[in-house]
């Protein structure tokens, strides 16, 4: 319950934060028309409680930020080559890989930054088989979709050191 | 300071560049949400911290990162929207998939 209470409160003041700051002012009326229309919106439109099972781990943090900054650099560079580079355009796949975590929030979370990597995209993501399928630009043989396979499941791994409170390897149970 | 601005918004630009050109050249719908929606990442990233160092500290500051945030939220978002109506609307040019796990397995 305090927990519940603790997540609805961070996302009041974030969401009046948000508020405040389109309006780029701070002024009476900003902040707390902003309080009124961020606590209509909790109250609203309910979300399922989604933060289950997570403890910040500092150092796996950092290391899965920097990674996915580098990640990000390295592939809009191979991704701005393919889109311009001579000669025809190289053929994509449809890889689909099995994810370990049955928790929805790391799954939408490696679904995502995946996503975010030039030139993959998400195209299915089963929640309740953890398998997620993704559009992979210029994988055209078994082992380069082996190789993709296990950039998505290295990915999750960083995801789950940096996140996941259960600190061994089994899969995690999220709620479903 | 105002010169690494200048080199990040024409960098982010030159990004958003080859994702038209990518637009135009990729064969599919599936290939092209590539192009219309990654370079976006690095490169609006780029031309957003290359107006934030110009515009110095303000609020909007602020806003400029809540653009940056919401770009990286919602992209995936969209370009998944998409990929999954273009698939199950079964627009997929299959012969330009070298791979497809998809059709492949067992789909309900």
């Amino acid at each position: 319950m305090i927990r519940v209470l603790r997540d609805q409160a961070f996302a009041w003041a974030w969401l009046t934060l948000a508020w405040v700051v389109m309006w780029g002012t701070v002024s009476f009326a900003n902040v707390l028309g902003g309080m009124a229309l961020a606590a209509a919106l909790l109250v609203l439109l309910r979300m399922p409680p989604l933060v289950i099972g997570v403890r910040v781990r500092p150092v796996a943090a950092v290391v899965l930020v920097v990674r996915f900054l580098l990640d990000v650099v390295i592939a809009s560079f191979q991704v701005a080559w393919l889109a311009v580079r001579p000669g025809p355009v190289p053929r994509a796949s449809v890889v689909t890989t099995q994810l370990r975590s049955r928790n929805e929030l790391f799954q939408t979370m490696v679904a995502e930054m995946m996503s975010l990597v030039p030139g993959s995209l998400v195209v299915d993501l089963d929640p309740g088989t953890g398998r997620v399928s993704m559009h992979v630009l210029d994988v055209e043989t078994a082992t380069e979709a082996e190789a993709f396979r296990r950039r998505v499941l290295d990915q999750e791994r960083r995801v789950l050191a940096a996140l996941s409170a259960s600190t061994d390897d089994r899969p995690v149970r999220g709620r479903r | 300071m105002d010169l690494l601005a200048m080199v990040l918004l024409l960098v982010g630009s030159l990004f958003s560049l080859t994702a038209a050109i990518g637009l135009l050249r990729f064969p599919d719908v599936l290939s092209r949400l590539h192009a219309a929606t990654k370079p976006q990442v690095l490169g609006v990233l780029l031309v957003v911290v290359g107006i934030g160092l110009r515009v110095g500290p303000s609020l909007d500051l602020g806003l400029l990162v809540l653009a940056g945030v919401f770009q990286l939220l919602t992209l995936p978002v969209a370009a998944h929207m998409v990929s999954r109506a273009v698939y199950r609307s079964d627009q997929v040019a299959h012969e330009h998939l070298a791979i497809d796990d998809l059709s492949a397995g067992a789909q309900d």
